[in-house]
């Protein structure tokens, strides 16, 4: 009966070779091969956030009367209802870490190089969506610090010549953060960025599946290479079952708690941050003098993360040396720096209020 | 080398998850009655800052999700290495 159902479909759909490729696909082996796991990882704690965040918006009410009442619900009264709220909260934060880590690792192998630019492109991107779901997803609990910190955040582009004013209209949906904004950002993390991440997820799957894992220039294979199928795969698993019981353990261990329902009369309580993968933008704006050659600190740090991402998406165009199959210390010495740069601001605005 | 059953070893990873569940138990219920100063609270839910009215399961409770979750993990990662080494076995005859 199996066998019937499979050759319906094998006539219908190319099963047999698809699973040909994977059969013959090859995963090289050297002592850089670690690095390769922490996609998957990703991967895996985005489906945690897409499951669980269902659950939660089977019960999640986006109107700033409802917001933190069904938060209170989901965390009191669903079963379960804290644990799920708990692991999405952790897995959000171990994706984008293991998503950093993945970034850096691709980049210091130079696996951006030809003819994989269009893997780094899109794995950049999927960076600024993970980001965004971030940012939108910060505001929905309503209570006191969300509120705050979104009200920061949301006036953060502001100082952008020509498209400032109409950005933070266009995040906040009117002159306050209000039930408008609430409803935005909803929209913006449960439809819009899900939608455009899937899009570029499937992608840059796909695009992994046409070239392969990287070897980096000048990595001799420790031993030849393991099939994809089952192999690798299995070992993958394995890796998606380790960060499972990280996240199980942060998520029951140190569950997430819920601050006092946002009050947009009160006063604005102290030691307001970001979460930590923005907490490099915040320092940054904390640490640049008020005026930068004529130009106000807050629009030219703008300014600096807007070139800078775009450097960032272009860098195989770039480095040149990577792309002729040439070490690029350059762009190494570049990419060190830059991930100091995140550890220190990061620990800096932990350690001072 | 015989091979492993997939019941017999669900079988085990099931024997070692209630195991775990009820030594977790048992180290929860002792964490509760050491860290709660007073016994009233010691079987009912743990609330944090009042005003917040979250009200978060008691350790214990917490311990016992934790160590079913991460026995039935466990299990899998045995049973993922076993699969792993075969593979890696056949793989080398090849």
């Amino acid at each position: 009966m199996l066998n019937r159902v499979l050759n319906w479909f094998d006539s219908r759909v190319p099963v047999s070779e698809v699973k040909a490729y994977f059969l013959k696909k090859e995963v090289p082996v050297h002592r850089h091969s670690l690095w390769y796991y922490f996609g998957g990882l990703t991967l895996t704690f985005f489906a945690v956030q897409v499951v669980t965040g269902i659950l939660l918006t089977f019960y999640y009410k986006p109107t700033p009367e409802g917001a933190h009442e069904s938060i209170l619900t989901i965390t009191n009264e669903v079963p379960f209802g804290w644990l799920i709220r708990s692991v999405h909260g952790w897995s959000a934060n171990l994706m984008i870490a293991s998503m950093f880590v993945h970034m850096f690792s691709v980049f210091l192998m130079k696996a951006y190089r030809k003819p994989r630019e269009l893997l780094w492109i899109t794995g950049v991107l999927l960076l600024f969506l993970v980001l965004g779901f971030g940012f939108t997803g910060y505001l929905l609990p309503w209570d006191t610090m969300a509120y705050f910190a979104t009200l920061i955040g949301t006036e953060v582009p502001a100082t952008l010549p020509v498209i400032g004013d109409w950005g933070v209209n266009l995040l906040k949906g009117g002159e306050e953060v209000g039930g408008e904004t609430l409803t935005r950002m909803f929209s913006l993390h449960v439809v819009i960025l899900p939608m455009l991440t899937l899009a570029v997820v499937t992608l840059h799957l796909l695009l992994n599946q046409v070239y392969g894992p990287s070897v980096p220039i000048g990595t001799q294979p420790s031993r030849p290479p393991i099939r994809f199928f089952p192999n690798f795969l299995l070992r993958d698993i394995i890796s998606w079952m380790i960060g499972l019981a990280v996240l199980l353990s942060l998520a029951t261990l140190y569950p997430s708690e819920l601050g006092e329902k946002a009050d947009p009369l009160a006063s604005a309580p102290f030691g307001i941050k970001p979460e930590w993968y923005f907490l490099p933008l915040y320092q940054s704006l904390k640490i640049v003098p008020s005026t930068v050659f004529t130009l106000s600190g807050e629009l030219f740090v703008n300014l600096l993360v807007m070139v800078g991402s775009a450097f960032w998406v272009m860098i195989p165009f770039i480095d040149r040396q990577a792309a002729r199959g040439e070490k690029s210390l350059p762009f190494t010495i570049l990419g060190t720096c830059l991930i100091l740069y995140l550890l220190t601001t990061i620990a800096l605005a932990y350690a001072t209020t | 080398m015989q091979r492993l059953s997939v019941f017999r070893i669900f079988g085990r990873i099931g024997f070692v998850t209630a195991l775990l569940t009820l030594q977790l138990s048992a180290v929860g219920a002792h964490v509760d009655s050491t860290s709660d100063s007073t016994a009233s609270r010691r079987d009912s839910v743990h609330v944090l800052p009042e005003v917040h009215r979250v009200k978060i399961p008691p350790e214990s409770e917490r311990l016992v999700v934790l160590g079913t979750g991460l026995a039935i993990i466990a299990g899998f990662i045995v049973l993922l290495t076993l699969k792993k080494r075969e593979a890696d076995r056949t793989a080398e005859k090849n």
